[in-house]
């Protein structure tokens, strides 16, 4: 009866995005945001209902009323005033209405025409909260009514999606021992999937599952096992393990016929210094699928074991399906090969460099990559290291188009010094860095560039590139349009034809870029968006 | 017509500036209470300071703080201030229009570790004097034309770096490297580009801007330049600095000019 409902409902969300497709599209459906349509997200163009769109992930839209032939008429509509830096940020759309996030950890919701707040929710921090690389929000999820929103300080927080007031407020760990979230929730079945950031402080890391309704926590996997569980023995047997990172703190996938998540895992703490953590350091780096009514481990895959170059793991994994059916899950890592798995079984199937890497002299048949010698970061400094610290991909998210069965990412061609300091004793407040990834003013800019990647997922061969002056720090949204939307450092916010990567339009928003744009309807006119800046921008064909 | 190079002449490789295509981060406000001596002082957190300061700052400051691409550091001398809490300011939000980037997502703590280190250096109270004669210096300047590039007090060209405090600013040795072998380190603000357009008429000057779009440069004469790159034909940055080499003038010539640009310090018209 369920399947046959979801199926019901499937088939009308379809009409309706068939709809859209002519442009008649109904007015997008309001809230409450039933878990069935977060299942079928995508049918419903018209909302941006997740982190990343839907559940797999493709932040893609079925709108296509902007389109290769008119999006040089796209137009700034409003702008809406932050006043905060490094906004990193990804809106949810219901019905005309934008609920966005600024930093440190506010939310405010913002009319879709006019750009016009209609509240704000301003979560005051209780005085200094360690975090390592800003004080950044990256957005929220939706149930029925309810917004799901991680704060700096390590809590999670239900607000009310129609007036902005608190429901509940959960602690997610002690903000006092480096514990931060920055990252958005993902609301699947009755729960809200958290993860947690910190790995810079010397955190252990946990995967979070709590009760939509009532904030309790239904369950915890902890990326780093403690002694005696599987895994344990890749810490060393010391006390590493209890500052040990692998951290969650960007949005996973979720494959509701597998009842799994799929969810990103940080660096291994301190970072740069692995001596006091000889092994393999399970589960960082890795990618975890867990089953959402457990939290139990069905399967894991490990990127860089004993990493020493804060090449976190947790780039959003991307859900699609091989041409024969098979059930993939894809991921262009921050080690800078893109991977390839069965996302059944974590079967590793492929691994192929996107950007010059220095560190592996291959990755064998198991997936596990072959070490080159001197590539590890050094007391004087390491600065033949590729890709850089920031990694050959990162947070900004990916997208992939139905259509073209491309998969289009920013990455990042860059040099960097990687060094070496003595392991630091974990001290509440305090880094527990172990050395450092930094030094870019050595280099000529030259030296570091940019480029968005049109890659065919399954193979990794890479059809098309659009190069870049710096490497960029923007998200891909791409569209039934035809188009592939991105943004660069210089500011510049532009379309390309997602066939070909033709440019076609763009638009200089004047400062750096750190986030994704998204698209929706507003008044039946499709809308893109992108923070650029400390400001959002709306744009629109007249 | 493809402009020559010919006239620029004395060209140091002195003011650093961040590259322009990644618009200046903005300064943020001092933290609240942020305390005036540093409250990291220990050995464990000079030792710290030092080790970060070798990854992050020597390779511009020189590893003993002794100079180079980046001001001096072992002289005590600080011209951004030399209290903890200033210097923290500077690491902490780098130093605006400059090629000195701030240490934004350091931890506080780890700012105050540097801080630690870099009083140290400034304790070793090393001065770096030229053998030179300034006043003679001042003559060789004159007669070598580098005022035809470079502006002391107001007086002479804009095509290279501003002197007027140069000699607050580097060390005795990189000011001899730069005369000598100007391309031993060029400036990020300070580097040459050509642009050709499709008639295959060229443009020379300092690259100024960039984006994946436009291209901006200050031409030989002065003039503000500004083209877009579906214009252009191609678009050149070479390596080398525009100032010629001097390695001809006498030693004496050489060491007397150095001590003069060493003498040139911060007045009251320019702080």
């Amino acid at each position: 009866m369920k399947n046959l409902r979801t199926v019901l409902l499937a088939v009308t969300v379809s009409l309706a995005a068939g709809q859209a497709a002519k442009g008649q599209l109904p007015p997008p459906a309001g809230l409450p945001v039933t878990y069935e349509r977060l299942l079928n997200a995508a049918a419903e163009p018209g909302n941006w209902l997740t982190y990343s769109g839907d559940y797999r992930s493709h932040h893609y839209s079925r709108l296509d009323q902007i389109t290769v032939d008119n999006v040089h008429r796209l137009r700034a509509k409003w702008i809406y005033q932050m006043h905060r830096t490094k906004v990193e940020t990804t809106p949810i759309v219901v019905d005309g209405v934008m609920y966005v996030t600024r930093p440190p950890s506010d939310v405010i919701a913002l009319d879709a025409e006019t750009g016009r707040a209609l509240w704000t929710f301003e979560h005051r921090l209780p005085g200094r909260v360690y975090t390592c690389c800003g004080e950044v929000n990256r957005g929220l999820a939706i149930l029925g009514s309810t917004l799901f929103l991680t704060t700096l300080d390590a809590q999670l927080i239900a607000l009310d999606a129609r007036s902005g007031r608190v429901l509940w407020r959960k602690t997610l760990a002690d903000p006092a021992l480096n514990y931060t979230a920055t990252g958005a929730p993902l609301a699947v079945k009755d729960k809200v999937i958290v993860g947690i950031a910190g790995a810079e402080g010397g955190i252990r890391g946990f995967l979070d599952a709590y009760d939509a309704k009532t904030g309790e926590r239904a369950w915890r996997f902890w990326t780093v096992p403690a002694p005696g569980e599987p895994g344990s023995e890749t810490w060393g047997g010391g006390d590493a393990w209890r500052h040990g990172g692998a951290s969650t703190w960007l949005t996973g996938s979720y494959d509701p016929d597998l009842n799994l998540l799929y969810w990103g895992t940080g660096n291994p703490g301190p970072d740069y210094n692995g001596d006091v953590r000889p092994g393999d350091n399970l589960y960082s780096c890795s990618l975890l699928a867990l089953d959402l009514d457990t939290g139990r481990l069905k399967w894991h895959f490990q990127f860089t074991p004993h990493d020493t170059r804060d090449w976190d793991a947790t780039q959003v994994p991307v859900l699609l399906d091989s041409a024969t059916g098979r059930k993939l899950v894809v991921v262009p890592s921050r080690n800078g090969f893109h991977y390839v798995l069965d996302r059944t079984t974590g079967e590793f199937l492929l691994a192929k460099p996107f950007v010059k890497q220095t560190w592996a002299k291959e990755i064998d048949k198991k997936g596990r990559p072959v070490m080159n010698p001197g590539q590890e970061p050094t007391y004087d400094g390491n600065d033949s290291i590729f890709p850089g610290v920031d990694g050959g991909h990162n947070w900004m998210s990916p997208s992939y188009h139905p259509g073209t069965r491309l998969l289009y990412f920013n990455a990042r061609e860059e040099r960097r010094r990687f060094f070496k300091t003595d392991a630091p004793e974990f001290r509440p407040g305090e880094p527990y860095f172990g050395g450092g990834g930094g030094g870019g003013a050595r280099f000529r800019p030259e030296e570091s560039w940019g480029k968005l990647v049109a890659m065919v997922p399954e193979t990794g061969e890479i059809r098309w590139e659009h190069r870049i002056l710096a490497p960029p720090w923007a998200g891909v949204l791409s569209t039934a349009g035809n188009l592939v939307f991105s943004a660069t450092p210089a500011g510049n916010f532009y379309a390309l034809d997602a066939r070909t990567g033709k440019e076609l339009w763009h638009f200089n928003g004047g400062d750096r870029v750190f986030a994704s744009p998204i698209t929706f309807l507003s008044r039946g006119r499709q809308l893109v968006t992108i923070p650029i800046g400390d400001v959002l921008i709306a744009f629109g064909v007249d | 017509m493809r402009q020559t190079w010919l006239t620029a002449c004395c060209w140091l490789a002195c003011v650093l500036a961040a590259p322009a295509q990644t618009p200046a981060r903005q300064p943020r406000p001092a933290p609240a209470n942020l305390p005036e001596t540093n409250p990291y002082t220990s050995p464990a957190d000079i030792a710290t300071g030092r080790a970060l300061y070798n990854g992050r700052c020597g390779h511009c400051h020189g590893q003993n703080g002794e100079g180079g691409r980046g001001a001096t550091l072992n002289t005590g001398r600080f011209r951004h201030g030399g209290s903890d809490r200033e210097l923290f300011l500077t690491i902490r939000q780098g130093i605006p229009g400059t090629e000195m980037p701030g240490a934004f997502n350091l931890p506080e703590m780890e700012i105050w570790r540097m801080v630690g280190y870099v009083q140290q250096l400034g304790r070793q109270g090393a001065s770096d004097p030229s053998p030179g004669d300034a006043k003679a210096g001042a003559v060789v300047y004159e007669r070598s034309g580098c005022a035809q590039c470079h502006t002391i007090e107001g007086r002479g060209a804009f095509v290279g770096p501003d002197l007027s405090d140069i000699g607050a600013r580097r060390a005795v040795r990189y000011l001899r490297e730069s005369i000598v072998e100007p391309n031993a380190d060029v400036p990020l603000d300070f580097r040459s580009i050509t642009v050709t357009d499709a008639k295959g008429t060229s443009t020379s000057g300092i690259h100024l801007n960039e984006d994946e779009y436009s291209v901006h440069l200050r031409d030989l004469s002065g003039n503000l330049r500004s083209f877009m790159k579906k214009e252009l034909a191609d678009v050149t940055l070479p390596r080398q600095s525009m100032m010629p080499a001097y390695g001809a003038l006498s030693p004496a010539d050489l060491e007397n000019l150095v001590a003069y640009l060493g003498s040139l310090r911060p007045t009251r018209s320019n702080p």
